[in-house]
């Protein structure tokens, strides 16, 4: 498939003609550029490497992806380095819980020749990319993007400072509206998956799975558990804070989503699924649904003002103790945004633990696994249980 | 400047592309996932580069960088959350209920992303 | 402003949520509410579609922002058409998962099924191919979903197959959009018909990569060779509904095709000349060959369906790769066809499947299948149309597309391909139907089945109407559903004057484009305070409110 896309694209690059372009002038080359560009490619390499080792291949590519975000952000994105950072966070969490129930190591299979024949493929791949990214970046574009209209109209028409965010929920929230209809999608698919496996013989393999190694002995330490709820109405506001700000500032209901799920998903970490799923008061399934309906309905309030889907409206107001506010309808659907992302994050990452969750395990009511008021002699079954969370 | 974002596309691809090839399933996920970091590049790069000149509107700022590749790189970042999310959760239960991460399966069909130009075709 | 539109994607969307909200648990109220939705959602695109089919073209510009700049729905006679199809098609789709019980046998079959739907109408009707982008995420989540549904280890094997392989898909779709940003800086169809066409033809290399890397994508959903291989597994595992809806996925691959091949990258535009005539055609019969011997060589039977919506896939795209308007009407009166002849085939072969205890869907001799006659007739009927025997569909839309193939250069292969691959099919399907339901009755050597006269026995032993008894214990919907695919066919059979006519008209207008880009383009959007196109004026000054005024606003659209 590999081989085919770059036979075609060459054979389409080559039969076309350049040199008309006008060429750009090339950025100066910065040291942490390289310093950063460096680190990618020795991440990418080592994982390549060494991608039999699966732990290893995380936590390489929690490098890569902070690196990526660097990049975005050293080249004026910092939308995209927030959200690209906040996604790497949750996805390595989602990886972790998955690698749990894998084996540690991929075994090798592959012969010498495979491997040459494969590198090969890859090798003529990244080819064509680089060259296909070169080509871009050192030529103008042939004729004026349209986001110069964005830009002279994000603040008269959206109402917003940040570009990216009014075109995300302005501009083009219609595909805001698709994308977080993909996300609520993946989430009930997980679920069902989970359900799906969790009445089928799988359950009983899982419970007899024994534990390859020794757990420590203490599930839930008590610096963590401490930390992360003292840290949690912080993490709160500045989800909050990010939500508020997105719409002049980078920010914005999906990166705000994101910190609060992340922020309950430490609670999960910290102290385990059973307290926190006991202290969960709202269904996931309703903050999906809520979210998607909340959006659309933003959208649809605008047929009653006899404009299209998603038109928005934006005021400033005044309330006397406070400065000047502004409220725009798109604030709307960024709320729907940020209901969607929450619901399906937890969802997500809720169907993953469920399936390491062991039914037979007590459940620990205390706040914390260690008790002082228990003693030492517990010490053995502490181990059991600490949930997998 | 503009060669190393282009060489990190390509190294990103290139490993992306090798580690799918390697037909099992975690090494496919986690090279969809750095196919996905070079595409989200990519996508931004086609609005090209600037630095210093974020797109948020401010007094006596006279450049912007391109917004429109930023907002579709965000989009595209969502989506491909969703996808690894989908993906992982697929593989873990074909694993769980088979206890074998092969992707492709052994002999009745071609399995995916093989080149079908391939000479060879051991699984 | 009429917000019909819209409806097609809102309404599932909007409706999928409130089974998530608030009676996920209650299947009985799913299952109406889902109905309901898909029965209003084909009565819409009726609408819609009387309202396109005298050549008007309707738009809808979503946040009621100007064309290139915000996302546009453009409803033409194809978008229409697509729409009315796919709705025609769900209802009953849907009546057998609820007739079957597989919507019951997992979490959230209704939701993803309207999310599904939402997709593909979403891909039709878009004029923005980010868009486009994002709806085929939507209609490819929705159907992991769906292809997974109730588990199951040979089909989460298949699933996450089919799943990685979209992925790559994904990212090869990103890298073309990507491609498309940077040469022509714009995303909008229309617009993107107008800045190629500006684009100075010495410099085509960038945009040359482009166009063919969208193609590529394109080919991967539609199943094109060599980029098939996701097809025969996915679609076989699957669930059946699932499968007879996926009939219209693969139609979304061709739908991109036939969309931006006529508006963006017309046949005639020099900055693409000779990139897809050259090796689209020949790949297409390839196909349709590869497809046809797949269906010979199918050891179960719903394999063999799968095989041959390959080589369904094939014989449309080279109709499609002909390129002229004759080509197009042809290929979108089989897509129509082998839409409806594909889905009854996948819900047919579950019923056998389950009848048929052990043997299951494999190809050997087992026991006779209780009420087999009707199914065997249905069977039948639906292959002769499958395979395009007359006097069905399928024989009338081959016809066409051999008629529109005459101006082709490669005309000859286009002949002896399809010729030959039809008979390849006819084999392959009366093998499985004698196997089937011929063989089990009558044990004993049989000599090589004559596959002319074997489906025409059974089909009269069928047409006596008392068939229903031996399967009063079966719930009478899936047959209903499946009878009504067929009623379907044979309407398109009987209707082919008329249908035609307005396929014909369709394909026209896709060769006209003009009306469309003015349309898009001109149209109008919201109406900003200042001057739209002035530059960063009085940002920072902003104390007065800046509402948009509602009334001069619709003023200035009525004008």
């Amino acid at each position: 498939m590999v081989l085919t896309v770059v036979a075609v694209g060459a054979h389409a690059w080559f039969s076309g003609t350049t040199g008309t372009e006008t060429r750009r002038p090339l950025l100066p080359v910065t040291p942490i550029a390289v310093a950063a560009w460096a680190m990618l490619i020795a991440a990418t390499g080592f994982l390549v490497a060494a991608h039999r080792n699966r732990l290893a291949v995380l936590m390489l590519m929690g490098i890569i992806g902070l690196m990526v975000s660097v990049g975005f952000n050293h080249f004026s994105a910092p939308d995209l380095a927030l959200t690209q950072i906040s996604v790497e966070v949750v996805t390595i969490i989602l990886l972790l819980l998955a690698l749990n129930f894998l084996p540690n190591t991929t075994p090798n299979e592959s012969g010498a020749l495979r491997r040459t024949r494969d590198a090969i493929i890859a090798g003529a791949g990244g080819i064509a990319a680089t060259a296909l990214t070169w080509t871009i970046l050192s030529t103008e574009f042939p004729i004026a993007p349209i986001s110069d209209y964005h830009l002279a109209n994000s603040y008269k028409g959206g109402g917003g400072d940040n570009v990216v965010n009014v075109i995300l929920v302005d501009f083009r929230g219609f595909d805001t509206f698709g994308e977080i209809i993909v996300l609520g999608i993946a989430a009930l698919v997980i679920y069902a998956l989970t359900e799906a496996l969790l009445s089928s013989t799988v359950r009983r393999r899982l419970l007899n799975r024994g534990y390859e190694e020794t757990q420590a002995g203490d599930a839930h330490p008590l610096m963590m558990v401490v930390l992360t709820r003292v840290m949690m109405p912080v993490i709160l506001m500045v989800g909050v804070y990010i939500f508020l700000r997105g719409h002049n500032s980078p920010g914005g209901g999906f990166v705000a989503g994101l910190v609060v799920a992340i922020a309950v998903v430490t609670q999960y970490m910290a102290s385990g699924f059973a307290w926190a799923a006991r202290r969960q008061r709202y269904p996931y399934h309703g903050i999906i649904g809520a979210g998607v309906f909340v959006a659309g309905l933003t959208g649809i309030g605008a047929w009653l003002a006899g404009q299209p889907f998603l038109t928005s409206a934006f005021g400033y107001f005044r309330i006397p103790p406070m400065e000047e506010f502004e409220l725009a309808t798109a604030m709307g659907f960024d709320l729907g945004v940020f209901l969607a992302v929450v619901g399906a994050v937890m969802l997500s990452l809720e169907s993953f633990s469920r399936l390491g969750y062991r039914a037979g395990t007590e459940t620990s009511d205390h706040a914390m696994d260690i008790d002082p008021s228990r003693d030492e002699e517990l010490t053995p079954a502490a181990g059991e249980q600490g949930k997998v969370i | 400047m503009e060669l190393l974002i282009a060489s990190a596309v390509g190294v990103l691809s290139a490993a992306g592309i090798y580690m799918v090839l390697r037909l099992r399933t975690f090494p496919v996920i986690i090279g969809t996932s750095l196919l996905s970091y070079a595409v989200n590049v990519f996508l931004f790069a086609s609005g090209r580069l600037a630095m210093n000149a974020p797109p948020v509107l401010r007094d006596g700022a006279v450049r912007y960088t391109d917004p429109l590749p930023q907002a579709l790189v965000l989009t595209a970042i969502v989506i491909s959350f969703g996808m690894t999310a989908v993906v992982v959760i697929m593989a873990l239960g074909s694993w769980l209920s088979s206890d074998d991460d092969l992707v492709d399966r052994p002999a009745v069909s071609e399995g995916d992303a093989r080149a079908p130009s391939m000479p060879e075709g051991d699984a | 402003m009429s917000h019909w539109l819209i409806t097609p994607v809102v309404l599932p969307a909007m409706l999928a949520a409130i089974l998530v909200l608030m009676v996920r648990e209650h299947i009985v109220v799913q299952r109406a509410l889902s109905m309901a939705g898909a029965l209003a959602l084909a009565a819409i695109a009726t609408g819609l579609f009387w309202q396109a089919s005298d050549g008007t073209i309707t738009l809808y510009q979503l946040g009621n922002w100007p064309a290139p700049f915000g996302i546009v729905l453009v409803g033409d006679r194809l978008s229409t058409l697509m729409v009315l199809l796919t709705t025609l098609l769900a209802p009953l789709v849907l009546l057998y998962a609820i007739g079957s019980g597989w919507d019951a046998r997992g979490r959230h079959f209704h939701p993803l099924f309207q999310f599904q739907l939402m997709g593909i109408l979403g891909a039709f009707l878009t004029g923005d191919a980010f868009n486009l982008f994002v709806f085929f995420e939507v209609l490819l989540i929705a159907s992991y979903g769906l292809m997974i549904h109730s588990g199951g280890r040979e089909r989460l094997r298949a699933g996450t197959q089919y799943v990685l392989y979209n992925l790559l898909g994904s990212t090869l779709f990103l890298f073309a959009l990507g491609t498309i940003y940077a040469q022509t800086g714009t995303l909008n169809m229309a617009d993107l018909a107008g800045r190629v066409a500006e684009l100075d033809a010495s410099a085509s290399g960038g945009i040359r990569v482009a166009a063919v890397l969208l193609l590529m994508v394109f080919a991967i959903k539609a199943a094109v060779l060599p980029l098939h291989f996701w097809l025969p597994d996915s679609y076989a595992q699957a669930p059946a509904p699932v499968a007879a809806l996926f009939a219209i996925m693969t139609k979304v691959g061709a739908y991109g095709i036939i969309r931006f091949y006529t508006l963006v990258f017309p046949p005639d535009l020099e900055i693409t000349q000779g990139l897809f005539d050259t090796w689209l055609l020949p790949a297409a019969l390839l196909t349709l060959a590869v497809g046809m011997i797949g269906v010979l060589g199918a050891v179960r039977v719903d394999r063999l369906i799968a095989f041959s919506v390959i080589g369904s896939m094939g014989l449309l795209l080279s109709a499609v790769s002909v390129f002229t308007p004759d080509g197009i009407a042809a290929a979108l009166y089989y897509a129509i066809h082998s839409t409806f002849a594909t889905a009854a085939l996948f819900l047919l072969v579950d019923q056998i499947k389950e009848r048929r205890g052990e043997t299951g869907p494999f190809l050997v001799h087992g026991r006779p299948i209780e009420g087999g006659a009707l199914i065997a007739g249905m069977f039948f009927v639906a292959a002769i149309a499958m395979t395009g025997l007359p006097p069905l569909s399928g024989f009338l839309g081959k016809l066409l597309i051999l008629d529109a193939a005459l101006t082709s250069p490669l005309v000859w292969w286009v002949w002896a391909v399809v010729l030959s691959a039809s008979l390849v099919a006819v084999v392959g399907f009366s093998r499985a139907g004698s196997m089937i339901f011929w063989k089990a009755h009558q044990e004993g050597p049989d000599g090589p089945v004559d596959c002319e006269t074997a489906p025409e026995i059974e089909d009269e032993t069928s047409q006596p109407g008392s068939t229903k008894g031996p399967i009063s214990p079966r719930p009478v919907l899936p047959m209903i559903a499946i009878g009504g695919l067929i009623a379907l066919l044979i309407a398109l059979t009987v209707f082919a004057g008329p249908v035609n006519r307005v396929l014909s008209a369709t394909a026209a207008q896709l060769f006209a484009p003009e009306p469309y880009i003015e349309l898009v383009l001109t149209t109008p959007g919201k109406k900003i305070k200042d001057d739209p196109h002035a530059v960063e004026g009085d940002h920072g000054d902003a104390a007065d409110l800046a509402i948009d005024d509602e009334t001069s606003d619709a003023t200035g659209e009525e004008h």
